[in-house]
């Protein structure tokens, strides 16, 4: 297949014409390589390069300078079975582009803090959400600093750091669809996931 | 192949004419973005082209600065035609009183040659690029799930990318145009991938805990800037393209988002609330302090883009409940609204904008010429809401 250059096209297109003013034919004209430039779909992965992981298994979690404690890595969750149910009286919600824990809900973290304590084999994933009153990827990065800050919470009330998963959703799952206050009020949020082993 | 080497020949004679007739009109028209009043617009008139060629005609020059006008005022008269299946056309300087451009196009198809004739004329008027063969890669909501999306700048041509059935965001190009840098949240976590559009294949680029979002390749190709919160916040992060030698650039406690670079590679632009507010910042690409690029006038900067030529920025502010697309200087410096909307993607001219309109829950993208400050939806539209386009060179 003829590759459309972008760049080499106009390039092309000058070199192969003549002059000004010039009325003869066939040397007058431009070629235009190629038709559409296709894109081939549905990206098969070539390879799951996971990354590297921070922490994790028995190694000690860092925490760099500025206070902040390293997530550890994914594969520290997998096989897990989610279930959505177990935490979800005990969802956060958060002011207007803030990520601080409001103190009415501390006891739900707390509560959160004990089930865990009380099932050591099981951790969570905290998803962070926002309302649609932000841009895509400020509310992407916004939706994760308020997973992080439930995740540090936990971590203050005596939850290892590897048993915890933040996940933002930004804006893309709104709990309430609408564009009322009290739906704004209602998707900025910090849901947790109880993660139970599979056995 | 001898007729190639006589076309060859005749080709490199052309060259030595086309050059002197070209050097008397290419003056390279300085257009100062930053001018706070309307830069007026070239007054062309346009005859002979129908149909589709001439709407592709009549939107790529308006996007790039130019208006239509009746003979009598116009400074050049652009006239062709499209019949027969080929696009043939040629420039006037009503001025100057002679040609400055006289072309047929052949091959390829009649958008093709109408956008490359398109771009001849902007050259010969303005001495600067043509944006007619350049492409956009976007967001399209489908249902409660998100694609990328690739199409021609105006919108025709659209393909889909991905087919996912999760979310797909944030898609940038490679500066060859052959590779598409986005996260998908394909496994169940926002990834970052860059995909080969020519053979389909992509590899995984970061996938570790926390968010891998945001990812923004370097102009040499070499190396991408993303968001990463894998150090607990997230944080401005550069890797090589193939995803190895990570670096951590910012070690704030607050959330950073949207890294863009300069064209010399040198620096990362980007957004952070370290200062309470969210604003932009740049940093030293190979690590070092951060510092505020202030925009004077404008609060609540986010989403920034730097242009090609290096001297403007453009970004989103939010006010009350709307989005509105300013730029300022490189430097810092007093920021100005150009347009309403949000998240701008400048075009190769330095001069052209993609951005997104939202209104209660709907986006759709429109173009916006900075100079003339005139705005139009693309031509084409896409069946579902659609963000984040990122144009490519």
């Amino acid at each position: 297949m003829t590759l459309v250059k972008f760049t080499g096209l106009t390039l092309a297109a000058l070199v192969a014409t003549l002059s000004v003013g010039c009325k003869h034919g066939p040397k007058n004209i431009t070629q235009i390589p190629g038709g559409n430039s296709n894109v081939t779909g549905n990206g098969g992965l070539l390879d799951t390069t996971p990354g590297g992981r921070v922490g994790g298994g028995g190694d000690v979690v860092t925490v760099d300078g500025d206070g902040n404690i390293g997530l550890a890595g994914l594969d520290e969750f997998e096989n897990m079975l989610m279930d959505r149910e177990a935490f979800a009286a005990e969802t956060v919600y958060f002011g207007f582009d803030r990520s601080e824990i409001h103190p009415d809900d501390d006891s739900k973290v707390g509560a959160v803090a004990s089930a865990l304590a009380q099932s050591p084999q099981n951790k969570v994933l905290i998803e962070g959400h926002c309302d649609e009153r932000g841009t895509e990827e400020y509310n992407r990065a916004l939706g994760e600093r308020r997973a992080l800050s439930v995740r540090d919470r936990l971590v203050e009330l005596g939850v290892g750091a590897d048993r915890i998963r933040t996940m933002s959703l930004g804006e893309d799952r709104p709990a309430d669809p609408g564009f009322s206050e009290d739906a704004y009020q209602a998707n900025r949020r910090g849901e947790f996931v109880l993660l139970k082993p599979k056995s | 192949m001898r007729k190639s080497i006589r076309l060859s020949l005749a080709v490199m004679a052309a060259v030595l004419g086309l050059g002197q007739a070209l050097g008397q009109a290419q003056n390279v028209i300085d257009v100062d973005i930053f001018n706070t009043g309307e830069v007026k617009a070239i007054p062309v008139h346009i005859e002979g082209f129908t149909g589709d060629v001439l709407s592709l005609l009549k939107f790529d020059l308006f996007v790039q600065g130019f208006e239509f006008v009746e003979r009598s005022k116009a400074q050049f008269t652009i006239k062709g035609s499209n019949t027969g299946g080929s696009v043939s056309g040629a420039v006037y300087d009503q001025l100057k009183r002679g040609f400055i451009l006289n072309k047929r196009y052949q091959g390829g198809n009649l958008r093709l040659q109408g956008h490359t004739f398109a771009n001849n004329v902007v050259e010969a008027v303005t001495g600067s690029p043509g944006i007619g063969l350049t492409k956009i890669a976007f967001r399209q909501f489908h249902g409660r799930n998100t694609e990328i999306h690739v199409a021609d700048f105006d919108g025709f041509n659209a393909q889909r990318l991905t087919s996912d059935n999760s979310i797909s965001a944030g898609p940038d190009w490679a500066p060859n145009g052959d590779t598409l840098f986005y996260y998908s949240y394909l496994k169940h976590n926002p990834d970052i991938y860059s995909h080969n559009i020519r053979t389909g294949q992509r590899r995984t680029v970061a996938r570790f805990s926390g968010s891998n979002i945001s990812p923004a390749v370097s102009p040499d190709g070499k190396r991408v800037a993303m968001v990463l919160s894998k150090a607990g916040s997230p944080d401005i992060w550069v890797a090589s393209v193939n995803g190895t030698g990570f670096r951590r650039l910012t070690t704030t406690k607050a959330a950073e988002s949207s890294p863009c670079w300069s064209p010399d590679g040198r620096f990362i632009c980007f957004v952070s609330r370290a200062g309470g507010r969210s604003a932009l910042y740049k940093i030293p690409a190979n690590g070092g302090a951060m510092s505020r690029i202030s925009t004077i006038h404008v609060s609540n900067a986010t989403e920034p883009d730097w242009s090609p030529d290096g001297k403007a920025i453009a970004f989103t502010t939010q006010r009350g409940g709307r989005f509105d697309i300013c730029i300022v200087p490189s430097s810092g410096g007093s920021a100005q609204v150009v347009a309403t909307g949000e998240d701008p993607s400048w075009a190769l001219n330095s001069r052209t904008l993609i951005f997104t309109n939202r209104s209660r829950g709907k986006r759709i993208l429109s173009v916006l010429d900075v100079p003339t400050k005139r705005v139009k939806t693309l031509p084409r539209s896409f069946p579902g809401n659609c963000s984040q386009a990122a144009w490519s060179n």
